[in-house]
């Protein structure tokens, strides 16, 4: 099925989907569903947990797009909405810790180094890094994550994680290091 | 007299078997208006896809069944919709009932027009 | 080894770097330019921000794409949640019950037989008319983006032919009027191939 707003740039249909145009709206979803999703996996553990906050990211979104000043940022807002709501989620789960534990073990599965995914990738560089980000503390690695994937300023990880700019800056440079360091190791 | 209120789980199943029903969404009750995704996001709990209330003038024999529906486009929605009520109320015979069916989306395959 | 645990022999500290990664700021950039040791570990940073870039391209592509059924599983609950619409009553068979469509089914339900016309996408789409009276007059407004060098001749009487079918056979609505715009002409991108044209009917 040929999705024509394609090719319509992001500050037009970000211009439109605030007047109330949900086709607008759907091909600005469709454009960075997959980067929302992939961030989103990567803080919460899986995918079915990604798609609740992708669901939960564009529903907020829709209805916040009004407070969106500058059309043309829409993806990086789009991807500052998303990092927060993965935050968000991992919270609630605190909150039911009988669900927490079920689902802790189904995050470290998908984190870990003998999951199909990884061993189909396995000796490469990038599944290096991604068993070496796995080793990382979580704070740290959410605000890796929230970085790298997300494109996220330092103010902005630090309100979705409710810490300092000076904690991210300091969580941010440790992970690096870290990585850094396994990196050469691995090379 | 008084019989207990129809299970909702199946209800459920006999509104899924309807032919041209795609899907069964979470019924919205009329003093709710927070979107059922959106409660269920904060709270955790699923809203049931069927409401089953007691009827408002003879709680014992009536009753109210609420849901909202999918339907394939290669059904006629009104028509789906009319042969849910139909399946509902030949369900809960001989329980008088009214109900309530939304379509909520229209999906699949469009027919092409003739 | 070009990366200590935290301060560098020349007494930088790899924070200082990491944050200079990000937004090229640093105390002291002259000692930045000259310092091997600052300089190793920086290439040695840049190298994780390149290899995590091409992690994140491996991700998004495992993620899927936007056209997949993950995606449309949540744009079809966003539908439902965030924009039923108004009510549009449908008629029952039994006094006492309660039938009816959701504005936001039926304007879908446009959007996806304009979606099939090749060369056509469905903007900003309305139904004018009070829609919750049964046999009100009600017209549909549609606004299209079309594909540039798609002839929209001949493509506006098809659509509309669509979109009167599909709304006799799944509403009850008095269609009055289908009122097409044309609201964008798209330039097509370079790489992508222009829709195939279909054999008209």
């Amino acid at each position: 099925m040929p999705h024509g707003l394609e090719l319509v740039p992001d500050a037009i249909l970000a211009g439109r989907a605030s007047d109330g145009d949900t086709a607008a709206f759907e091909a600005l979803a469709r454009r960075y569903g997959p980067q929302m999703r992939a961030c989103a996996r990567r803080i919460t553990g899986s995918y079915a947990d990604a798609d609740d906050v992708v669901q939960e990211s564009l529903m907020q979104a829709w209805k916040q797009l009004d407070t969106l000043r500058d059309n043309g940022a829409v993806k990086g807002w789009l991807l500052r909405i998303t990092g927060s709501r993965s935050i968000d989620h991992l919270r609630r789960r605190k909150v039911h810790p009988e669900l927490d534990a079920e689902h802790e073990a189904a995050a470290d599965g998908a984190r870990n180094h003998n999951n199909p995914e990884s061993a189909a990738v396995n000796g490469s560089r990038v599944a290096a890094l991604k068993a070496a980000l796995a080793r990382l503390p979580e704070e740290q690695r959410r605000c890796w994550v929230l970085k790298e994937f997300g494109d996220q300023s330092y103010e902005e990880i630090a309100s979705a994680l409710n810490i300092s700019s000076d904690s991210v800056r300091g969580r941010l440079a440790r992970a690096r290091v870290t990585l850094a360091r396994e990196m050469e190791e691995w090379r | 007299m008084n019989q207990p209120l129809p299970a909702a789980d199946e209800l459920y199943e006999v509104i899924r078997s309807v032919d041209g029903v795609t899907a069964v969404y979470p019924a919205r009750p009329a003093w709710q208006n927070i979107a059922g995704a959106a409660l269920s996001a904060v709270t955790g709990v699923q809203l049931p896809p069927v409401l089953v209330l007691p009827g408002a003038e003879a709680p014992g024999t009536t009753a109210e069944v609420r849901t909202r529906i999918g339907v394939s486009s290669a059904h006629r929605a009104p028509d789906v919709c009319r042969d849910v009520a139909a399946a509902v109320r030949r369900h809960l015979d001989p329980l008088t009932v009214t109900v309530n069916v939304q379509v909520a989306a229209i999906s699949g395959p469009l027919p092409l027009p003739r | 080894m070009s990366i200590p645990d935290r301060n560098l022999e020349c007494g930088h500290s790899l924070e200082e770097l990491s944050t200079y990664l990000d937004t090229g700021d640093i105390p002291d950039p002259h000692h930045l330019a000259e310092c091997p040791d600052c300089q190793a570990a920086l290439a040695s940073l840049r190298n994780l921000k390149v290899l995590g870039t091409e992690f994140l391209g491996e991700e998004i592509a495992a993620a899927g794409k936007g056209t997949d059924d993950w995606m449309q599983a949540i744009l079809d609950n966003l539908r439902l949640e965030v924009r039923p619409g108004r009510t549009i009553p449908l008629r029952p068979e039994h006094p006492g019950d309660t039938l009816s469509e959701t504005e936001g089914a039926i304007t879908a339900l446009v959007r996806a037989v304009g979606d099939s016309i090749p060369g056509i996408a469905v903007g900003k789409c309305r139904l004018r008319g009070d829609v919750t009276v049964p046999g009100a007059p009600v017209t549909v407004e549609v606004q299209l983006a079309v594909l540039y060098g798609h002839p929209m001749l001949g493509r506006a009487d098809e659509l509309r032919e669509h979109l009167a079918a599909a709304l006799a056979r799944h509403t009850e609505l008095n269609v009055a009027a289908i009122d097409l715009a044309v609201s964008d002409v798209l330039q097509p991108r370079p790489a992508t191939p222009p829709t195939p044209e279909e054999p008209q009917p």
